[in-house]
């Protein structure tokens, strides 16, 4: 049912308002997180000492105002969004690559390795993350791999029981044991069979842990476990702007604003995927 | 001498046409199908994948899904029902007009009780108590044939094999005395003995009754063994209709006479080659252009493929759509 | 050709306190068609199965040159597997939707030759497309746009891939259109014409099953219950089941005669 699949998956898509306008707004954001600090003469970490928790306005070119300390918030955000979209791609990406492989091969092989496998996951499932995350600091110090490594220790837990799930369904199916009878082995069944289909979905998931990331990355750096200064993060400059909400609300308002417009998006997006896909195979 | 006035048919469809919308089109499932159906006679209706023989009969019911767009006229006892609102539908449906399934697993209710189930039909349609549903209910069972009924009421419908469970359905769709059961490859999921039993339960129940049956099948020995007459389809139309033996034995559309080679016969010895047509039937999507068998009869002409052969009377009983049948 | 190709002795599959196949015994030479019969449930389909150790047997022993299936090391039984094929009742099922009929044939050849040539092997694949009927063009097509007919095809060049001794029919045309069960079937019998296959012909269809079998053995509930040359099964069958079997199936040209008087 490929061809259809995709075929009437793009169709379903495209039709959609919701989805348009959630990856146009998702694209949008990305550009201007890329592009938008060109624009703006300020750096991002000049000290502007004439301008100092100012608020937002043309006149002086701080167009999302500026901090405690001076620095535009115009760019600061813009790169805060930047690093947490990129935290939330390659955290996403490592999950996923991770998750399928674990999935894949605990869904198809079964029986023990199946068990172990699973118990596994619901042992790391269960762990308190915050403390997890602390321990660590403690041990580590304050460090942003550890960010990489606390984010990539929960992200691919769901994507792993997903993926499971679905090779389970494919292990029953006539084409696997054609391939056995064909005498592939069962590294080759898994690569060549089991994840070619089981992706369909397993995308669909993968869209919708990206905003999952982003906000727990936020979480952590609001916490101050994550990204560290002068480096900001849409939660680094959450967590400031919360601190100042009453003398100057606009330190909270951009990134806040941004990242709810971002998670927003990208939640509406990932759900008319898996709509799209269910239209897809026939539901 | 005095001619009687034909009885009312008990189901007639005039130019039924059932199609579906498809990015770029439309998808014609059924392309124009009249036929009728006489009281007490066996009409069996034949056909391939994608002959439409089920849509057809799925337009006739009401049961298509929204998406589905019929055109056409279909009378049962003289009142039209295509487009009726299901609430008059449901008048007939199940009581007068009933359906029997190819699987009775699927069509019966896996949670209740089979005795429900039945009893059920009857409260809704006659209006009867409980107690007196149940009763009816039983008789039923009998005349289907399960052994030890009583028990079977309170079994639920995975207690039950294939068969019983397909002699359920026969039961409950004759409870409230149909004019017309439609049965839907009704032994298609049974194993050939078992469908022998149902194909004589079927015989049997007839004789005494006398309501109208439509026999859908692929199978044209189950057809064969029950109907009075047979309509051949073939993408979303009749192309042959005729009394059964007469089918049988002298088809004049090519497919039909093709069909009947392809069926083996286990009384006719062993041939060196299993006949067989190459080729497909045209699918739903594509538009019509001609006669739709031309690509793959063997008598096709430079006409077939540009007008299509309508469905014309050879005699009174039979009818064909060719322009150049084999006899 | 004294010794049977293969040889089964006693085997059977329990299932979760279920005998799925009781004690199961027969052999096939080299080259010939040992028809199955039997009705659902009876078990020639987790015959099929066990045979290829594609569920796990209970008892019993599957004696293949030598070998016994059951007891042999992985590597061996890899080994063996060339040699031993299965067809599939559903056509489109048994082939993997995300590749195309070129990626599927080629699959054997790659898990047995893997140091065979790009060029040797695109060869060799477009060979047995020919053989079962299809022009080249077929080679880049996904099973979605083939029709039942043409998967089934597909799936019988795929199996015969590596020329494989025998070749496991598992109701190769039950789930395909009356008119077009003769190509399958004919297919079938041309290769082993051609090749010299032996086949297990398993079907419910005992039509079919008559036309292309040297010898037809019954199974029911589990059981062989019956075994003979085919023209003797089919004219003189002995156990009352093989008898019923044979009395129940439909004659489409004349009437059986019924109990009741007919209308």
């Amino acid at each position: 049912m490929t061809g259809t699949f995709w075929h009437a998956a793009r169709q379903h898509l495209t039709a959609s308002a919701g989805a348009r306008v959630s990856l146009g707004i998702i694209v949008a954001l990305v550009v201007l997180a890329v592009i938008g600090p060109w624009i703006n003469p300020n750096g991002l970490e000049t000290l502007d000492w004439s301008s100092v928790a100012q608020y937002p306005g043309i006149a002086h070119a701080h167009w999302f105002g500026t901090d405690r300390l001076g620095r535009d918030l115009y760019v600061r955000t813009l790169e805060g969004a930047r690093v947490s979209m990129i935290v939330g791609l390659v955290a996403s990406a490592v999950s996923l690559v991770l998750g399928l492989i674990y999935g894949a091969i605990a869904g198809y092989v079964g029986g023990r390795t199946d068990d172990l496998m699973m118990r596994i996951i619901e042992i790391l499932g269960g762990l308190p993350l915050i403390f997890f995350v602390i321990f660590l600091t403690v041990v580590f110090g304050r460090n942003e791999y550890l960010l990489f490594a606390s984010i990539g220790a929960v992200g691919w837990l769901t994507l792993a029981r997903i993926v499971r799930g679905q090779a389970l369904s494919i292990r029953r199916q006539e084409y696997i044991e054609a391939a056995i009878a064909s005498g592939a082995g069962t590294a080759r069944i898994i690569y060549k069979h089991v994840l070619p289909n089981v992706i369909g979905p397993v995308i669909v998931y993968a869209t919708l842990t990206v905003p999952q990331i982003i906000l727990l990355e936020s979480f952590l750096s609001f916490l101050g476990l994550g990204i560290q200064e002068p480096r900001a993060s849409l939660g680094t400059l959450i967590a400031e702007g919360a601190g100042e909400m009453e003398a100057a609300p606009w330190m909270l308002l951009a990134p806040g604003a941004f990242l709810t417009l971002l998670l927003v998006s990208l939640n509406i997006f990932g759900d008319r995927l898996r709509d799209a896909f269910d239209a897809g195979a026939g539901r | 001498m005095t001619v009687r006035p034909a009885a009312r048919p008990t189901l007639k469809t005039q130019e039924v046409r059932v199609d579906y919308p498809i990015p770029g089109g439309t998808a014609a499932a059924v392309r124009g199908v009249s036929l009728s159906v006489s009281a007490q006679e066996c009409l069996g209706v034949v056909g391939e994948s994608g002959s439409g023989k089920t849509q057809l009969f799925l337009a006739v019911m009401g049961l298509l899904s929204s998406g589905a767009q019929i055109t056409g006229s279909a009378q049962f006892e003289g009142e039209e029902i295509l487009g009726l609102a299901p609430q008059e539908l449901n008048r007939i449906r199940g009581s007068k007009l009933t359906m029997v399934f190819q699987d009775p697993m699927m069509s019966l209710t896996p949670h209740l009780k089979i005795g429900v189930q039945l009893a059920e039909v009857l409260v809704h349609h006659r209006g009867a108590s409980w107690r007196d549903a149940e009763r009816t209910a039983l008789q039923a069972l009998d005349r289907v044939r399960i052994p030890d009924p009583r028990r079977r009421l309170q079994q639920y419908p995975h207690e039950l094999s294939g068969g019983m469970r397909q002699r359920v359905m026969i039961g409950m769709s004759l409870l409230c005395e149909p004019s017309l059961v439609i049965a839907d490859e009704p032994t298609s999921a049974l194993d050939v003995t078992v469908q022998a039993q149902i194909l004589d339960l079927l015989r049997d129940v007839r004789a005494g009754t006398g309501f109208s049956i439509v026999l859908i099948s692929h199978d044209l020995g189950v057809v064969a063994s029950l109907a009075d007459r047979v309509a051949v389809m073939y993408a979303g139309r009749i192309v042959e209709s005729a009394p059964t033996a007469e089918l049988m034995r002298d088809a004049r559309h090519p497919y039909s006479a093709l069909l009947m080679q392809c069926v083996s016969d286990l009384r006719r010895p062993r041939t060196d080659r299993m006949p067989f047509l190459a080729g497909q039937a045209p699918g739903a999507a594509e538009p019509e252009r001609g006669c739709a068998f031309a690509p793959r009869c063997p008598r096709s002409t430079e006409r077939c493929t540009h007008e299509r052969p309508a469905l014309e009377d050879v005699n009174a009983t039979s009818q064909v759509a060719c322009h150049y049948p084999l006899r | 050709m004294s010794e049977p190709l293969l040889d089964v002795r006693g085997l059977g599959v329990d299932y979760r306190g279920f005998r799925a196949l009781g004690d199961v015994s027969f052999e096939i030479r080299a080259g010939e068609t040992l028809g199955l019969v039997g009705e659902s449930g009876s078990g020639k389909s987790t015959l099929a199965r066990a045979l290829l150790r594609l569920i796990p047997a209970s008892r019993g022993q599957i004696l293949w040159r030598g070998s016994d299936l059951l007891r042999c090391d992985s590597a061996t039984l890899r080994r063996h597997r060339r040699d031993l094929q299965i067809v599939f009742q559903d056509p489109v099922a048994s082939l993997n939707p995300r590749m195309t009929v070129a990626q599927a044939l080629a699959e054997p050849l790659r898990v047995f030759e893997p140091n065979l040539r790009e060029v040797e092997r695109r060869a060799r694949t477009a060979r047995m497309l020919e053989r079962v009927g299809f022009a080249a063009s077929m080679l880049d097509r996904y099973p979605h746009e083939l029709s039942g007919g043409q998967c089934q095809r597909v799936g019988i060049a795929r199996a015969m891939m590596l020329d494989p001794k025998l070749l496991i029919c598992d109701e190769p045309v039950s789930s395909l259109d009356v008119s077009i069960q003769g190509q399958i079937v004919n297919l079938l019998v041309d290769l082993q014409r051609e090749l010299g296959t032996a086949m297990l012909f398993i079907s419910h269809n005992l039509a079919v099953v008559r036309h292309l079998s040297h010898r037809v053995a019954v199974i029911h509930e589990g059981n062989l219950i019956e075994s003979a040359d085919c023209d003797a099964l089919f004219s003189t069958p002995v156990h009352p089941h093989t008898r019923a079997l044979l009395a129940a199936v439909p004659d489409p040209i004349g009437r059986r005669p019924t109990k009741s008087a007919a209308t």
